[in-house]
């Protein structure tokens, strides 16, 4: 059990994904460059596996995470839900949907600072937003 | 499973809060799963026992929307599939797909089922089949994804009849 409560005093990407969708296998590796670029700034990344079976989720984290991530596995999806904006995409019963493939950006204390659903009309996998909004939070402090 | 801090989903409403997008900007709204793929299957009128035959299964898959073929090219991925299951008096033989299309993502080009999707299902009656009206059940799976994001998987339930002849 990870808790985000423990990553208090860091600044946190978290991110949604999971192994079958190409999308998110094209983001998974710029996300360990991510995470390899910021370590040094008090940046932690999450990587969260959203409803798949746990033996598949882990053989695709030995040979896709990178070491850096924090690699977590959602079985039910219930993790996910609790971050499904209410009016984001209605017509997904399945609020776990919502959030899928979204990226968030929290503060050392713990506030949701950014907050990126899967665009639908751009795909970037290296995270080139993610990485200027962040630039900008840590240039300007910890959002106090 | 993993739990996350509760306190990040009481600042959402602030994390949304703010002017109003123009309609360019705005997400597109997307379609449930379930929704991206409407199926439909054809059978014989009549079959008769030691007859051979085919289901023919159509998928029509959502304009902007695309799903993995079913021959993905990452074994990751979910193939496309049409499956029905063994029955006494039906012998099922391997179903043919169309060739897939490529999609291009990021460095690669995946293999892909869009627009209209014909899947043919060969069967053979057994000779000593029971006559009358057979149910068939079957299940289909897919995977979907429009230009930028993927959908959930979703296996769903088939079903087709025939009428074998007395």
């Amino acid at each position: 059990v990870f808790r985000l409560a423990e990553a208090r005093g860091s600044w946190v990407i978290l991110h949604f994904t999971a192994s079958w969708c190409p999308f998110c296998d094209a983001e998974v590796e710029h996300l360990g460059e991510v995470a390899s670029a910021y370590q040094a700034r008090n940046v932690k990344v999450v990587l969260v596996d959203v409803q798949e079976e746990q033996a598949h989720w882990l053989e695709y984290a030995k040979q896709h995470v990178a070491p850096e991530v924090i690699a977590l596995f959602d079985a039910t999806g219930d993790a996910a839900r609790r971050f499904a904006p209410p009016h984001a995409q209605p017509g997904f019963e399945d609020r776990a949907q919502a959030i899928f493939d979204s990226t968030l950006i929290l503060d050392p204390q713990g506030r949701i600072r950014l907050f990126l659903l899967p665009d639908s009309r751009h795909f970037d996998p290296t995270f080139a937003a993610v990485r200027r909004e962040l630039d900008g939070m840590l240039a300007q402090g910890s959002g106090r | 499973m993993m739990r996350l801090v509760p306190v990040a989903l009481l600042l959402l409403a602030c994390a949304h809060s703010g002017a109003e997008q123009p309609d360019s900007e705005k997400p597109e709204r997307m379609l449930a799963p379930e929704q991206v793929v409407r199926a439909s299957i054809a059978t014989p009128p009549v079959v008769r026992p030691g007859d051979h035959g085919e289901l023919l299964v159509t998928l029509r898959i959502a304009s902007g929307y695309h799903v993995m073929s079913n021959r993905p090219s990452s074994a990751l991925y979910i193939a496309t599939s049409v499956r029905f299951a063994a029955q006494n008096g039906i012998a099922w033989g391997n179903p043919s797909y169309p060739p897939p299309r490529g999609f291009r993502l990021a460095d690669e080009t995946i293999a892909t089922f869009e627009g209209e999707v014909e899947v043919h299902q060969p069967f053979e009656i057994a000779s000593d089949a029971t006559r009358g009206r057979a149910e068939l059940a079957g299940t289909l799976e897919y995977q979907s994804c429009t230009k930028t994001s993927c959908l959930f998987p979703v296996k769903r339930a088939l079903t087709a009849r025939i009428e074998i002849a007395r």
